[in-house]
């Protein structure tokens, strides 16, 4: 992973958050109340955050979603220079940032507008699988390899990559980690898990500054 | 000067192709095709830094005929990939060694399409016209998954492989595809010459859009319609977890494609040239003059409708390859509007003849010099 890749990640993380944030429930006439923006350039600078649910809507048409993403990139842009100016934020990190936001609009705009020849399918780093889908994924590799009589080889590497997968998804849980253990003692020496060594990262400190940054003021702490 | 702005340029980088499927579109397939001979092994990265000087383009999509037919095809990726392009390949898979996967993902690859016509090997085959298509396109997804690549999936329906298209999704999401794009036959090349051994009806089509508005949702799979489907054919409202998509020609969604000669076109599908990179400003070929007749050419079958605008009648650019005009009735509205659901009188219009019948210019003339003849041969 590259330091793009990283800091694009981290927008796309991000903006996957914002979309999943819980709201008390609201119907016409009990209007949820908006994200606190706060003031200044800081306050200006969260604003494009809040409004990706306002993008995701947008971008069920092509050119209104378009409309609304460059707007969106143009006014963190903005908010991200009169910081620089007054010397509040470094403009290495600043960039960063703005790469991080471009990620989450990019990430916030492809899962939500209609697909296209030629843009065919989410932003590659919008991972939908989860520890369900990819259960089910191995259930339907196991049914299709008998179908359609896969090749033997094919099937195993496509399982490892599976089981790989959900090894990766259930790192951080205790429980989901008992689960991979099992997957680990049935699969014996032939799996082909992640290393540690291949989540290294090579990240930048202005890029984890960025994301450091960017976590505060989602947070409302700055 | 302000660029203009692009969601992605499509670059052809070689006419040949390994395969021969029989739903091709490439019009230099097509039966009728007398058109020059490209260069095929010339460097193309002048080429693509010349026009990506001109443009705000982000995205590129390298596709062909085959792509990995040239062998630089890992040096053009890295060479967008520097540039900070995210790089889609259209590829029939066949080529797709592990190696060759994984230096094409570590180049900067971002997203690999690949056919899926069907779960069982002889109809993926045949439709691809090569023995072994099939195993090569699921040696080619388990090897993208395995080094951390991304795969959309293609399903061409067509009526020899529309009935497998539940298993088929079955078989792509298995592979971890991200998505699928779910094509209905678009006669343009070698296909034009198959349209009523091909074409699904009306009500397959609906059917398969059924299938695959339910597998979407099993399988949580995204599932695009990317070749236009007529909403006068189509119920699309009762398919809600489906994508469409409608002619981009001319509009900020343009997917303007490029030859190796650096020949522009509005799309993939059409034969007509709207200049040459080399030779004019890029915004000038495209300038919006230029594309006017291709814009504005929607059969008069269409011109009652209220959602013309939006529907274009379909791929004006498969009426143009099979019918000489781009105003003609595309072959799917032509062959199936009997079968319409919501009262629209069919009242087809004169002189339409079989399949490359001469059609006059109208609106529909070709802007730049194309070299198709429908009728002969």
């Amino acid at each position: 992973m590259d330091r793009r890749d990283f800091i694009r990640s981290v927008g796309a993380a991000l903006a996957s958050l914002l979309a999943a944030r819980c709201y008390p429930a609201a119907t016409c006439y009990t209007p949820a109340m908006p994200t606190p923006t706060g003031e200044g350039a800081w306050g200006r600078l969260r604003q494009p955050w809040t409004e990706l649910d306002r993008l995701a809507r947008d971008a069920s048409d092509p050119e209104r979603g378009e409309a609304t993403r460059a707007r969106l990139v143009a006014g963190h842009r903005a908010a991200l220079d009169e910081l620089v100016q007054t010397g509040e934020l470094d403009p290495a990190v600043a960039d960063e940032m703005q790469l991080a936001f471009e990620g989450a609009a990019y990430h916030t705009w492809r899962a939500n507008a209609p697909l296209t020849c030629y843009l065919p399918a989410p932003w590659p780093d919008y991972v939908t699988e989860s520890n369900v889908d990819l259960a089910r994924q191995a259930e339907a590799l196991e049914a299709m390899a008998a179908q359609s009589d896969l090749d033997p080889a094919t099937v195993a590497q496509a399982r490892a990559s599976i089981e790989r997968d959900i090894a990766f998804l259930t790192m951080p849980d205790a429980e989901q980690q008992a689960l991979v253990a099992a997957i680990v003692q049935a699969a014996g020496n032939s799996t082909d898990y992640p290393s540690l060594a291949e989540l290294d990262l090579d990240i930048p400190p202005e890029s984890l500054e960025a994301a450091r940054i960017l976590v505060e003021l989602l947070l409302g702490q700055r | 000067m302000t660029r203009p702005r692009l969601p992605t340029l499509i670059f052809e980088v070689t006419r040949a192709c390994d395969h021969a499927c029989l739903h091709c579109y490439n019009f230099w397939n097509h039966p009728d095709w007398r058109g020059e001979t490209l260069p095929e092994d010339g460097d193309l990265r002048p080429l693509m830094a010349h026009v990506l000087e001109q443009v705000d383009c982000a995205h590129v999509t390298l596709t062909g005929g085959e792509p990995l037919l040239r062998p630089d095809l890992p040096d053009i990726v890295r060479f967008l990939a520097g540039r900070d392009v995210r790089v889609n390949l259209v590829s029939n898979g066949h080529r797709l060694t592990e190696e060759r996967t994984a230096e094409l993902i570590r180049g900067g690859v971002t997203l690999f399409e690949l056919p899926l016509l069907s779960y069982r090997r002889q109809t993926h085959d045949a439709l691809s016209g090569c023995a072994g298509a099939f195993d090569a396109v699921l040696a080619a997804l388990a090897h993208i998954r395995a080094h951390r690549g991304q795969a959309v999936a293609v399903f061409v329906a067509t009526r020899r492989n529309i009935a497998d298209l539940y298993l088929t999704l079955k078989l792509a999401f298995a592979f971890g595809v991200r998505g699928v794009m779910l094509n209905r036959f678009n006669p343009g090349g070698r296909g034009a010459g198959r349209i009523e051994e091909l074409l699904p009806t009306v009500e397959e089509m609906r059917g398969a859009l059924a299938v695959a508005e339910a597998a979407s949702q099993e399988f949580h799979l995204p599932i695009s319609c990317s070749i236009p489907l007529q909403p006068c054919l189509m119920d699309m409202a009762a398919t809600p977890h489906l994508g469409y998509g409608f002619c981009a020609a001319g509009s900020e969604r343009a997917y303007y494609t490029l030859d190796t000669a650096g020949n522009v076109r509005p799309c993939n599908h059409t034969p007509t040239v709207l200049g040459n990179a080399w030779e004019k400003p890029f915004t000038e070929i495209i300038a919006p003059a230029r594309l006017a007749d291709f814009v504005a050419a929607v059969p008069d079958f269409c011109l009652p409708c209220a959602r013309r605008d939006e529907c274009q009648g379909g791929c004006k650019a498969a009426a143009q390859v099979c019918y000489g005009s781009l105003q003609a009735e595309e072959p799917f509205l032509r062959h199936r509007r009997e079968q319409l659901p919501f009262g629209v009188t069919a009242h087809p219009p004169a002189g339409l003849g079989a399949i490359g019948s001469p059609r006059g210019g109208g609106r529909g003339q070709h802007i730049g010099h194309t070299s198709l003849r429908p009728g002969r041969g």
